[in-house]
């Protein structure tokens, strides 16, 4: 606790350093963005959307939406969980996001986003809610290695290595068609036309996120931490992508990318 | 000593898991309401509750019902234990799909009205289960204070007795007329729940988490309709509301049943209840003039924030406007000493309470002056009347157990590669049944669902032996206690 305005500014740095951004004296390249904490959109476990910009926390990998993890056979929806705690943290913060975020033309942006002097990606890390990337400095090594042996969230489990995952890697658990309501397989459902007990619906191989088209011939996709993603998820949904990086490689824009104010820029700060 | 008598426990154990069963039924038909196919699990749980319970019941029936204080013990830890394990059964069955480790922590911190949770995503979950957690902590909240008013006097457990002596209005009468006591305090509750509603529904809550959030006050548990606790609701009527609420959670239940006796000034005129409120005073002023001083923070708004949030803590309740563990070291420091402090006795409080304090310190004060002046005669004495060394004694039991007992919690944790402070803090939090600890793992605006299942039982087993106040729970572990 003691070490978290250290390690934010360490990672700050360091992440800094390894990316190419500019130093705080260099007014090229380097660009902070700050918004309201509670105004951030969360699309997943390590995914924002600030104002209009989607930036990927630098230096960690998080479950996607619709990953599983294997707890002792029980199918925990790890991936929603990151994201959800993400979304609770912020939920709290009274101050800003500042994000700093390298400058790039191509989708997702990459950035240290630090809020009341904690870094989201080392909050993630230390929950065990992501993994470290390889080129992730050695603070956020040294937390996912407090992590993991601690056995703290998705270490306490059996998973897929997110990129693995977004290749198309599943658990056999995750293979199978999960249903979602619970263990009344054995069970009729139905008895003379009454539907008795739900009918199971089936966890699709993770692919969560639904891409809809908007206003203006635009593309959008939504995931389930997204306002209306209940309504799409029913009908009028053209596509499934299984993680945002697949969407926006796509060419497809998060919802809230086409109706949010950009958030105030603050460059070179 | 004659052998336990088992069968008027499992009577009233069998009859009670029957009114826990009949409570299943609130979920199941919201649910229902909704479309939402979760109420399936509540009626089977609620089927295996009412059958083991009703059979309990029924095997057991004989008249007259005795109960001696060693059954008064085992009844106690029975009921706390195998409620939490039919409550879980919800959580297990519905489309939270959560494991048995989890669903028992979680029904275990509602009925011991910690709040600790392992669940997110509250925003999104049907009405059911949260209203089942709500639920969970209301009932937890008055089985308490009947335990605390008719049960543990007699038992002496913690100091408990001096309830039993100082006031023949809250002892022995009481105890001896339960049920008297128990109609005006199910009045007392659900009238303070019910006006605690309408103002969070004035504040803009729905009527929904109105009174979900008013259910989880009065009872200083602290479950939330939200992942962003009462700090979703941005209207400060809404945040002064759950600040009084709490407040009035943290307080002694048969005064306000006095108070409507007649007896109106009863609440002022007691002595913990006054040093509850000084106390919660000095530290609120000395917060808000750090934070709007300190660290530029509006006046208003920093009052705002400090009290709920202390109240918060101090009271046992565990609901969060922000997260306060990023206030700075000093911050976390104080809000850690928070978690040991608790209500007054006779509440739905947790921690070491404050007649404790006031007992230990007047204690140590007048051990000084014997220290000073060999000869003298020294008493102890608590609201005018002298306080007996048994009573000195097992407080001071009390505080020794609360501490080993949140060192020894610790330990289990350290031992399971936890941080320090999510160690000290988990342990201190779950003995005091107050809810978030410190730290980016359980702080408030964490979640106990990362931790392995080894700590989430050792944190159980902490919460049950706080609620019940240690020496309910560990009189059973002796041989002596058994022995016919």
């Amino acid at each position: 606790m003691l070490g978290r305005r250290f390690i934010a500014i360490a990672s700050i740095v360091a992440v800094a350093a390894a990316a190419g951004i500019a130093g705080p004296g260099r007014a090229d390249g380097a660009e902070t963005i700050a918004a309201p904490a509670r105004s951030v959109q969360v699309i997943d476990g390590d995914s924002l959307q600030v104002g209009r910009r989607v930036l990927n926390l630098a230096g960690i990998d998080a479950p996607e939406l619709g990953q599983l993890c294997d707890a002792d056979g029980r199918a925990w929806p790890c991936g929603l969980d990151a994201a959800r705690r993400i979304k609770k943290l912020l939920a709290l913060q009274l101050g800003n996001l500042l994000c700093r975020i390298k400058t790039s033309d191509g989708m997702p942006e990459a950035a240290v986003c630090v809020v009341a002097d904690s870094d989201l990606g080392a909050i993630q890390l230390t929950q065990g809610l992501a993994v470290a990337t390889d080129d992730a400095p050695p603070t956020f090594r040294a937390i996912e290695d407090g992590a993991r042996e601690a056995g703290l969230g998705i270490w306490s489990s059996r998973f897929v290595q997110p990129p693995s995952w977004r290749r198309g890697e599943r658990l056999p658990m995750e293979r199978d068609a999960v249903s979602t309501t619970g263990g009344w397989n054995h069970f009729p459902r139905t008895v003379f036309g009454v539907r008795l007990l739900p009918i199971p619906r089936t966890h699709y191989a993770g692919c969560v996120l639904r891409g809809m088209p908007a206003a203006g011939g635009r593309r959008v996709f939504l995931g389930p931490l997204d306002d209306g993603y209940a309504g799409i998820a029913r009908g009028r949904a053209n596509r499934a992508f299984c993680s945002d990086d697949e969407a926006e490689r796509a060419g497809w824009l998060h919802i809230g990318q086409t109706a949010v104010a950009e958030g105030p820029r603050v460059p070179g700060h | 000593m004659d052998a336990i008598g088992l069968g008027p426990v499992l009577y009233v154990f069998g009859v009670l898991l029957s009114v826990l069963a009949v409570f299943m039924v609130v979920p199941a038909i919201l649910d229902i309401i909704d479309g939402h196919d979760d109420w399936l699990g509540f009626v089977v749980a609620m089927a295996l509750t009412l059958f083991v319970g009703m059979a309990l019941a029924l095997a057991n029936m004989e008249r007259p019902i005795r109960l001696g204080r060693r059954e008064a013990f085992l009844l106690t830890t029975v009921v706390w234990v195998c409620f939490s394990v039919f409550a879980a059964l919800p959580f297990m069955l519905s489309e939270l799909r959560l494991s048995f480790t989890d669903a028992f922590f979680e029904a275990m911190s509602g009925f011991t009205t910690t709040g600790s949770t392992v669940l997110v995503g509250l925003d999104a979950m049907p009405r059911g289960i949260l209203i089942w957690r709500a639920l969970l902590q209301w009932m937890g909240g008055i089985g308490m204070i009947v335990i605390a008013v008719a049960a543990m006097p007699v038992l002496k457990v913690g100091g408990m007795q001096l309830f039993r002596t100082e006031s023949s209005d809250r002892s022995d009468k009481v105890f001896a007329r339960v049920a008297d006591f128990a109609v005006s305090l199910v009045v007392v509750y659900v009238g303070l729940t019910a006006i605690c509603a309408v103002l969070y529904w004035i504040g803009g809550m729905t009527p929904f988490e109105a009174i979900a959030h008013s259910m989880t006050t009065l009872s200083t548990g602290g479950y939330s309709t939200s992942d962003g606790s009462i700090g979703h609701f941005t209207n400060p009527i809404v945040h002064w509301t759950g600040t009084v609420f709490m407040l009035a959670g943290g307080l002694p239940f048969v005064l306000y049943i006095r108070a409507v006796r007649g007896a109106t000034w009863a609440l002022p005129h007691d002595s913990q209840v006054r040093a509850l409120v000084v106390f919660l005073c000095v530290v609120i002023v000395g917060m808000t003039l750090w934070l709007a001083y300190g660290r530029g923070m509006p006046f208003a708004e920093a009052l705002r924030l400090v009290a709920f949030n202390v109240v918060s803590i101090t009271t046992t309740t565990g609901y969060a406007t922000t997260d306060y563990g990023l206030w700075g070291p000093a911050a976390q420091g104080i809000f850690f000493f928070l978690l040991f402090v608790g209500g007054c006795s006779g509440s739905t409080a947790g921690g070491i309470k404050i007649f404790r304090f006031q007992i230990l310190g007047k204690a140590a004060w007048a051990h000084l002056h014997a220290l000073v002046l060999p000869h003298a005669v020294a008493h102890t004495a608590y609201d005018g009347r002298p306080v007996a060394e048994d009573v000195i004694r097992a407080v001071a039991t009390f505080a020794f157990v609360f501490v080993g007992s949140v060192v020894a919690l610790s330990l289990l944790l350290f031992a399971n590669g936890l941080d320090f402070v999510t160690s000290l803090s988990g342990a201190a939090q779950a003995v005091a049944n107050v809810g978030p600890g410190l730290g980016d793992i359980i702080g408030p605006a964490g979640n106990y669902s990362s931790l392995p299942d080894v700590a989430k039982w050792g944190l159980a087993f902490g919460m049950l032996l706080g609620r019940l106040e240690f020496f309910t729970v560990l009189v059973l572990i002796t041989s002596r206690f058994w022995r016919v």
